[in-house]
């Protein structure tokens, strides 16, 4: 199937780029728009890796079609820190504080889903965040780490 | 870079336009959500040509639920929706609840109440507590519409009526009545991101306290949602939370099913959760009603 051109909105940019319709959001984002902090883990749905806000919804990019997002806005773990100056959001920061990374695979969609349960509901308590995490998978931290700076980012003043 | 065979991407604006895409592509796909279909296309399990995105048709995501209206709800509408929505939680209690028990908050965000019935999944979510209120489908094709109970919907795994061109429009939930009761119950391996080793919805209509008319729904436990007759038989005219109604009313379940071993629990094991599920959910029931 040929590759077309097509407009996706992207961390608040449009950019072109060259989409056959069975490509996925995931690899699109990663080997087209060179932006590789989204990861493929499982590539199933099981995992959560792959999770970006489409719309103001945390999603799977694996199991999202590229070509189905066009006129949509689409925010990755890149699109999340000061696009001016490149700092840190605060999930961000507070991932890396309260050491909620140890080999990172699973922190892109741990944070982006994080982050948008932060943009919905500010005051989260530990059990709105576990099941806001609970289609995140982590094969290293436990978790415990995680729900902790979750809860200091809530306790710091949020995602915005 | 990718895994999926090659098709042809449609996403028509209106529903005139998806059907006549559907009764005119050949080897044509509906896809919603995708948290099915993508899958199946990666797993290599389906090869459409043509791929028909309905998540823009406007009649497929209409939502009512006024009051003594029941609810209708359009097929796109996202599991996720159903979850948080209050007047489902307030009318339909047991279903928003199943809605929100689906996958995990990413799936939910993604997947439609009519990609969970069309999926005819032997553990899906949503169907029994549908059935357990009387929900009723309007399927749709170029040739007009028809309108059938989600029970005589699924008719095996992964096998419903729908036929060529015809896709689910309309999910219509009728008003439950004052003194119906329904809870929507599942035992998995852990809390989210699972497949169901068995669910099951109960249905009471009470009055003054005695059981008038019951319903039991099973899932997991056959090819498609099991429609209990021993258990409605066991409580009917009995008084509601009586102990040895439950326990007859557990034993009647488990006499009904007989369900498979496979690699998330044994079919013994599985007669087990049946019993449990009943006794828990009928016990809640009580608690809700006296
Ligand atoms: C990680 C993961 C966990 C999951 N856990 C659960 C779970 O716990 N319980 C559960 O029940 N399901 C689960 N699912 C399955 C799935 O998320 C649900 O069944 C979901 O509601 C399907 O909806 P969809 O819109 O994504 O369907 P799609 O994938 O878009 O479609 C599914 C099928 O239905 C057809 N279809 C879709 N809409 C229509 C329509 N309106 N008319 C006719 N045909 C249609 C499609 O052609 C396809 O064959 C899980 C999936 C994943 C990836
Ligand atoms: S890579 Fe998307 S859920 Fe695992
Ligand atoms: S930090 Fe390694 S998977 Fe979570």
């Amino acid at each position: 199937m040929k590759k077309q051109i097509v407009t996706l909105n992207i961390n608040g940019e449009d950019m072109d780029l060259r989409i056959a319709p069975m490509d996925v959001l995931a690899d699109v984002l990663r080997k087209e728009a060179g932006l590789t902090g989204t990861k493929k883990g499982c590539g199933q749905g099981d995992c959560g890796a792959c999770t970006v806000i489409i719309d103001g919804k945390a999603v799977l990019s694996c199991l999202t079609l590229a070509i189905a997002c066009q006129g949509k806005k689409i925010t990755t773990i890149e699109g999340i820190a000061d696009q001016k100056t490149g700092e840190m959001n605060p999930i961000q920061k507070a991932f890396l504080n309260h050491g909620a990374v140890q080999c990172g695979f699973c922190t892109p969609g741990m944070i982006m889903s994080s982050y948008n349960l932060l943009t919905r509901n500010p005051q989260p308590t530990r059990a709105d965040i576990r099941r806001a995490l609970s289609g995140n998978l982590c094969r290293c931290t436990g978790y415990l780490l995680i729900f902790e700076a979750v809860e200091a980012c809530a306790a710091e003043g949020g995602v915005l | 870079m990718n895994i999926l065979t090659p098709f042809e991407y449609f996403a028509p604006a209106t529903l005139d336009e998806a059907l006549e895409l559907l009764a005119t592509k050949e080897n044509a796909k509906v896809l919603a959500g995708g948290t099915d279909l993508m899958v199946q296309l990666k797993e290599k399990m389906i090869h459409p040509v043509n791929v028909i995105d309905i998540t823009h048709v406007p009649e497929l995501n209409e939502f009512k639920c006024e009051e003594g209206q029941g609810a209708v709800l359009g097929a796109c509408t996202t599991d996720a929706f159903c979850e948080f929505s209050e007047e489902l939680k307030a009318k339909f209690p047991a279903f928003a609840y199943a809605a929100g028990e689906i996958g995990g908050p990413q799936v939910r965000e993604m997947g439609t109440i009519g990609g969970n019935l069309a999926n005819s999944g032997p553990s899906a979510e949503t169907p029994a507590s549908l059935i357990c209120y009387r929900a009723q489908l309007v399927l749709a094709s170029k040739n007009g519409e028809r309108t059938i109970p989600v029970e005589d919907f699924i008719t095996g795994n992964r096998k419903n009526c729908l036929e060529a061109g015809e896709i689910i429009k309309t999910i219509i939930l009728p008003e439950p009545a004052a003194n119906t009761f329904v809870k929507y119950g599942y035992v998995g391996m852990r809390s989210s991101m699972e497949i169901d080793i068995a669910n099951m919805c109960i249905r009471l209509d009470v009055e003054d306290g005695e059981i008038k008319d019951a319903m039991c729904v099973m899932g997991s436990v056959a090819i498609k949602p099991l429609i209990s007759e021993a258990v409605p038989a066991a409580l009917i005219g009995t008084k509601v939370g009586d102990e040895e109604a439950i326990k007859a009313a557990a034993e009647a379940a488990q006499s009904e099913v007989h369900p498979i071993t496979d690699v998330r629990a044994s079919a013994a094991y599985r007669v087990d959760v049946i019993g449990a599920l009943c006794r828990r959910l009928l016990r809640e029931l009580a608690a809700e009603i006296n």
